[in-house]
């Protein structure tokens, strides 16, 4: 199997299988359109990724190697997020800075399973809770003055009564 | 999982790396992680959200807000916006209108039931109390007195950024309250319009004076009829897209007068003569067509003389690109499926047939379409002779063949399928071997013959499958046991269940199986277990000893549940099952109001019926297996308190009443045999 080298932003480089590198559409791009050649021992620099996420992000991939390619179809008023598979469950089990790394982390790579599975993740985690709850969940701060508060409240309202 | 520990508190932004990591897990909790994501993130995450869920994250902070109410996201939210026509708008919603890219528009003044109209007026005078508003009424207000605007003189004001609109109204409010403003909308893309009964207050459609639907650019329409249309001129030049119900001569006429601007059409017949007409007219630039016939009729042979042909034939001829055709129990069906065969061979890619019996000679004319890449037939029959053998299509991809086993013998000249979705019968050693280049399968175990016997004999040609890559069971039982007759399939990496009763002693056998399985999923499927440990959740229990039993496998659980064996043994027999569920009342919630209009009325009646019908034609369906496995004496009463319902509920119309009587003959046909 062929193998490249992927240098992670703190200057780790994991040698990875090409099939499974490939999962990304970046790199991907980079060794299709850049002319990168397998046999090459050019080092593929990834300055947005840390050596932690990068490692996460690989053992996501080499499990999913197999998946039929997701469909591409953006506008898909799809609002499921009940469907994510045990695996993946298990797999983001992490902490938020963890969780949301890798978001960052998909979004750059371009790894659209990823991208979904972990935006789904969010999702629940907000999903039937209170804005005071949710600021909980993720230590946000409130922002609003008192009265802006009362205004986007008071135009919530309309909606939450049809 | 070489993952360990110190992975998950790593530091995460590349900032933080370089500050003291003593630190770090006291920051960890203060910060908020979330909103280091940029905003297409955010998008994608709210997307998933209803409504409900998005209002609330609209207050967590003044970012969240903005993220919320910005124009990229709104452009891919579909906005609900249930108004009256001819009210004010509180000012406050404006703003929500006014940025919306997709909007349902529901008028409450159309609802039928006056009950609702009442309350919904209430609510809708509360909103607008506020403002210091008159009082609403069901004619338009000169609401511009005060400042305020209302749902149409908003929407069609021609400032908004709309680009799909959906309205949902009686068809006399929609003339009186869109009129000609519809042009002002420059930028939208799709309209739909549902036709709702009328209510107090319309034109009577006789006196109602024409509509003029009017827009420059407008490329798609679609119509949903629940009530009669008025009358109604189309004027719109860019129409290309068109979904239409047929009902009355105005539907009929915009259709023909339109037929040479369409590409796609999407037709449901009320009519006979409708459907002749239309064939009549010119389609130059027509790719796409479905047609349905919108009250199936029995299934009668239908006249085909030469001058119906020759109509056909003109319509073939005057429709040089099509592409994907659907037809669906259409009486003209062997007219256009002839017509197509002869004329359209070069260009027809797509073919659906469903609920069509041919005449062989009129069905090997499917021979004829050479560029066929996907075929489609659904309780499709041959009459007289055998099936068509060697079929030669060569650049068939996908099959899809359910209860039409007689058509198709499927041998070598399906060779190159790549893709089948067959209904079980007794051709699968067949298909096994001579469909080597099958990638995915899905097996549906509902057929109209027994199966038990047909699993026995050919579950095991599955592993001569060389290139078998997804395997699908559809609707299978627990006392099916596909598991007992099949050999291990290393090939298969991805297994799904849809619709079937699992028992959970059945996952020890998976792994054997399907060593090389590497995605199991599980859709709309009930697990029957014997015992659970207290206070678990089962179907998470369930799902983890699956996977515990699967390790290396991603198990997906979609639209499942878990129910002791008792119960999923007696939903199994699903006729059964309904009864009781109908019984216990779950069955009345269809509505069947008595204010709605004439055709509204017909129409949920219909849909009433045929419920009805499908559930009766299973459990007709069921009896016969029943007794094939000689439990004669249960099925036998249970036969006769199914004729009573037959007759009871089958018989509202002449042509079901027909179906019924049909149907009773068959099974008490059946069995008597067995007797």
């Amino acid at each position: 199997m062929p193998t490249i080298k992927l240098q992670s932003s703190d200057g780790e480089i994991f040698d990875t299988d090409v099939q499974i590198a490939k999962c990304s559409g970046t790199i991907k791009t980079m060794l299709e359109d850049l002319g990168m050649d397998e046999g090459d021992d050019e080092v593929v620099p990834l300055p947005n990724v840390n050596s932690a996420i990068l490692r996460k992000v690989l053992q996501w991939a080499t499990f999913h190697k197999d998946d039929p390619i997701p469909v591409e179809d953006d506008d898909s008023k799809e609002k499921r997020t009940d469907d994510i598979s045990s695996w993946d469950a298990d797999f983001l089990k992490v902490d938020q800075g963890t969780l949301f790394e890798l978001i960052l982390a998909a979004n750059y790579l371009d790894i659209k399973g990823l991208l979904d599975v972990t935006c789904k993740t969010v999702a629940n985690m907000i999903k039937g809770k209170t804005p005071e709850e949710i600021r909980k969940t993720f230590n946000i701060k409130n922002d609003f003055t008192p009265a802006e508060e009362e205004q986007v409240r008071k135009e919530n309202e309309w909606c939450e009564e049809k | 999982m070489e993952q360990n520990t110190a992975d998950c508190s790593e530091p995460s932004s590349k900032k933080r790396r370089k500050d003291d990591s003593d630190t770090l897990n006291q920051t960890e909790c203060e910060i908020d992680h979330i909103n280091r994501l940029p905003y297409e993130i955010f998008c994608k995450i709210f997307q998933h959200l209803y409504l409900e869920d998005q209002l609330p994250c609209a207050l967590v902070c003044k970012r969240w807000c903005a993220i919320l109410r910005s124009e990229p996201f709104q452009e891919r939210m579909c906005f609900n916006f249930s108004h009256c026509f001819g009210l004010p708008i509180a000012s406050h919603h404006l703003q929500y209108m006014a940025s919306a890219f997709h909007c349902v528009f529901d008028d409450c003044g159309s609802d039928p039931v006056p009950a609702n109209q009442a309350k919904v007026l209430e609510m809708v005078r509360k909103a607008t109390a506020a403002n210091d508003e008159p009082g609403p009424s069901t004619r338009p207000t000169p609401a511009g007195a005060a400042g305020l605007l209302t749902p149409e003189q908003l929407l069609f004001s021609g400032e908004l950024p709309l680009k799909s609109l959906h309205i949902k109204a009686s068809f006399d409010r929609m003339r009186r309250f869109l009129g000609d403003r519809l042009k002002n909308m420059q930028n939208l893309q799709h309209l739909t319009l549902t036709v709702l009964a009328e209510v107090a207050g319309d034109e009577l459609p006789e006196k109602a004076p024409c509509w003029v639907i009017e827009h420059g650019t407008l490329p798609s329409l679609t119509w949903q009829l629940f009530a009669n249309t008025n009358g109604y001129e189309l004027k719109l030049p860019a129409l290309e897209r068109y979904t239409v119900d047929v009902a009355n001569d105005f539907d009929l006429h915009y259709l023909m007068e339109c037929s040479k601007q369409l590409v796609e059409l999407t037709v449901w017949f009320y009519f006979e003569r409708a459907m002749e007409q239309t064939l009549t007219r010119p389609f130059p630039r027509l790719r796409k067509l479905l047609m349905k016939r919108f009250d199936k009729g029995p299934l009668s042979p239908e006249p085909n003389t030469r001058g119906d042909d020759l109509a056909a034939d003109r319509f073939a001829q005057s429709a040089p690109l099509l592409e994907d055709l659907t037809i669906d129990s259409c009486t003209v069906a062997y007219r256009i499926f002839r017509a197509v065969c002869l004329h359209n061979a070069g260009t027809l890619t797509r073919l659906t047939l469903m609920d069509v019996i041919f005449p062989r000679t009129l069905f090997v004319l499917i021979l004829e379409l050479k560029n066929l890449e996907f075929l489609r037939l659904e309780e499709c029959i041959l009459e007289e002779g055998s099936r068509l053998r060697h079929v030669d299509l060569p650049k068939l991809q996908q099959l899809e063949l359910i209860n039409s086993g007689t058509c198709f013998r499927l041998d070598g000249g399906f060779a190159h399928v790549r893709r089948l979705q067959y209904s079980m019968d007794s051709q699968l050693s067949r298909l096994c071997r001579h469909l080597t280049m099958l990638e995915e399968l899905e097996i549906v175990l509902r057929t109209r013959a027994p199966v038990a016997e047909a699993i026995r004999e050919h579950f095991r040609s599955l592993t001569l499958l060389p290139c078998l890559r997804t395997l699908t069971i559809n609707g299978m039982k627990t006392n099916t046991r596909p598991w007992d007759h099949c050999q291990p399939m290393p090939n298969v990496e991805q297994l799904i269940l849809r619709r079937c009763y699992l028992l959970r002693g059945n996952f020890a056998l998976l792994p054997k199986l399907f060593p090389g399985l590497k995605v199991l999923t599980l859709e709309g499927t009930m697990i029957a277990y014997r015992r659970l440990p207290d206070g678990v959740q089962p179907v998470a229990f369930l799902q983890r000893r699956l996977k515990g039993y699967l390790s290396r496998c991603s198990v997906t659980l979609r639209h499942c549940d878990a129910e002791p064996v008792s119960t999923v043994l007696k939903m199994e027999d699903e006729v059964r099952w309904r009864m009781q569920l109908f019984e216990q009342g779950h069955m009345k919630q269809i509505p069947y109001g008595q204010t709605e209009g004439k055709k509204e009325k017909k129409r949920r009646k219909k849909i009433w019926n045929e419920s009805m019908l499908t559930m009766v034609r299973s459990a007709c369906l069921e009896c016969s297996i029943v007794s094939t496995a000689r439990s004669s004496t249960r099925s036998g009463t249970f036969g006769i308190v199914l004729l009573l319902l037959l007759l009871l509920f089958g018989g509202c119309t002449t042509a079901r009443f027909e179906q019924a009587v049909q149907l009773a003959v068959r099974f008490l046909g059946r069995y008597a045999q067995r007797r």
